[in-house]
């Protein structure tokens, strides 16, 4: 899938969004395991808060709300995917900052939305 | 080079169109006599949009409490107005889907478009301002107008997209200039001619300049807001590299906080990939 292909600088063909996140597929879940982000149905309203651990029956849910992937953390790694480094820091906020570029930073919306292209960047939860 | 963009709209019968199962089943959902019995039993006749249809119904973009196996069961659910945006979507995605698009991808130009219609149903939703309904066809819908410019010229697209790549402008400002029309235009003149409700040609009119018409719907504001979360996103591509500037008339036509921006983010990510993988895997 392009949303998991490395940053892309150049290509005209596909896109290669700036993320880095620990989202995984439902059926490769497993019990133990602990949501790093919220849930939300096709609505947009809060199934489960992030934290809870993975039980085979939230698994099950899963799969009847019809959601196929999800954000997680292990348990014993509080924050695996998270990218500190500075540099590497420095790095993706010139790649948004390219990519907002053309647009309107100062709007409040167009800044809660850098910031979240900037935390799915990162890893952050 | 204004004759070039003449060309396009002049040139769209050599496009595939709509097949007849579409308009017979609009026919049937809009004559009163109609039910979705008949409506089932014409997509039946059609075990490729059958299964296709039952694929998308069973997908993430319903979320429906158990597998469905039987057409008038889904439509029963899902209700006359979503048969018909399923059928319209499903039908359209079809005919085109094998073509070759030159610089993007089908699968690429359809996902931003499917995720683009599921962020405008969120924001419906949260918003309260348009059915989410509508604004998921609209969201689907609005970026139509490429399809033309990359099947028809795309060495001239392709030249536009480099362009843009490059930062000299927004991808709609640069069509107008290699075209003299931009496929907001040819997509509203698309949906025109193929009879769609004028709220969805709207949308893909103007889902560019939403402010500047003030007449327009709340699914206008809500596709150009959508559209612009969708490219942030880089969730698929229909060309446009860069985060286009926001029309805050149409921030605030679409009655959302930013606060609230993470619940459609969310929602638009966990289930693009799977409605996408319904719409156009075999």
């Amino acid at each position: 899938m392009s949303r998991d292909a490395p940053l892309d600088r150049s290509g005209l063909t596909e896109p290669a969004p700036p993320l880095k996140e620990n989202r995984m597929r439902v059926e490769d879940m497993a019990p133990g395991m602990h949501l790093a982000k919220d849930i939300y149905d096709p609505n947009g309203n809060v199934l489960m808060r992030s934290g809870a651990e993975i039980t085979e029956r939230l698994i099950k849910a899963l799969r009847s709300w019809g959601i196929s992937e999800v954000a997680i953390k292990t348990a014993a790694d509080e924050d695996p995917g998270m990218i500190r480094d500075p540099k590497a820091v420095a790095e993706i906020r010139a790649l948004l900052d390219q990519q907002f570029s053309l647009s309107n930073r100062d709007h409040p919306m167009i800044q809660a939305l850098y910031d979240l292209c900037l935390d799915r960047a990162l890893g952050k939860r | 080079m204004t004759q070039t963009a003449g060309k396009i709209l002049e040139r769209l019968d050599e496009l595939p169109s709509l097949p007849a199962v579409y308009h017979r089943v609009r026919e049937t959902l809009e004559d009163p006599e109609g039910s979705l019995e008949s409506v089932a039993a014409i997509i039946e006749t059609d075990p490729a949009l059958t299964a296709r249809l039952l694929r998308v119904a069973n997908s993430a973009l319903y979320g429906l409490a158990a597998k469905v196996d039987n057409v008038l069961r889904a439509l029963t659910i899902i209700g006359a107005t979503e048969t018909h945006h399923l059928v319209l979507a499903t039908t359209l995605i079809s005919v085109f889907r094998d073509l070759p698009l030159g610089p993007v991808s089908m699968r690429s130009f359809w996902e931003h478009s499917i995720a683009c219609g599921i962020a405008a149903r969120v924001i419906a939703r949260v918003g309260g301002r348009a059915s989410p309904d509508h604004a998921y066809l609209a969201g689907l819908l609005h970026d139509l107008g490429r399809l033309p410019l990359f099947i028809l010229e795309p060495h001239l697209m392709s030249a536009a997209l480099q362009a843009h790549r490059d930062r000299q402008g927004h991808l709609h400002r640069l069509e107008l200039q290699f075209f003299g029309s931009s496929h907001a235009d040819i997509g509203a003149a698309m949906l025109r001619d193929w009879k769609i409700p004028e709220v969805f040609c709207e949308a893909a009119e103007h889902h560019h300049r939403a402010a500047i018409e003030q007449s327009v719907g709340a699914e206008t504001a809500i596709t150009h807001v959508a559209d612009l979360i969708v490219n942030s996103l880089r969730i698929g591509t229909s060309g446009t590299r860069w985060t286009p500037v926001l029309d805050d008339q149409a921030w605030h036509a679409v009655g959302l906080e930013a606060g609230q921006l993470p619940a459609v983010v969310e929602t638009t990510i966990a289930t693009t990939r799977d409605v996408t993988s319904a719409f156009l895997e075999h």
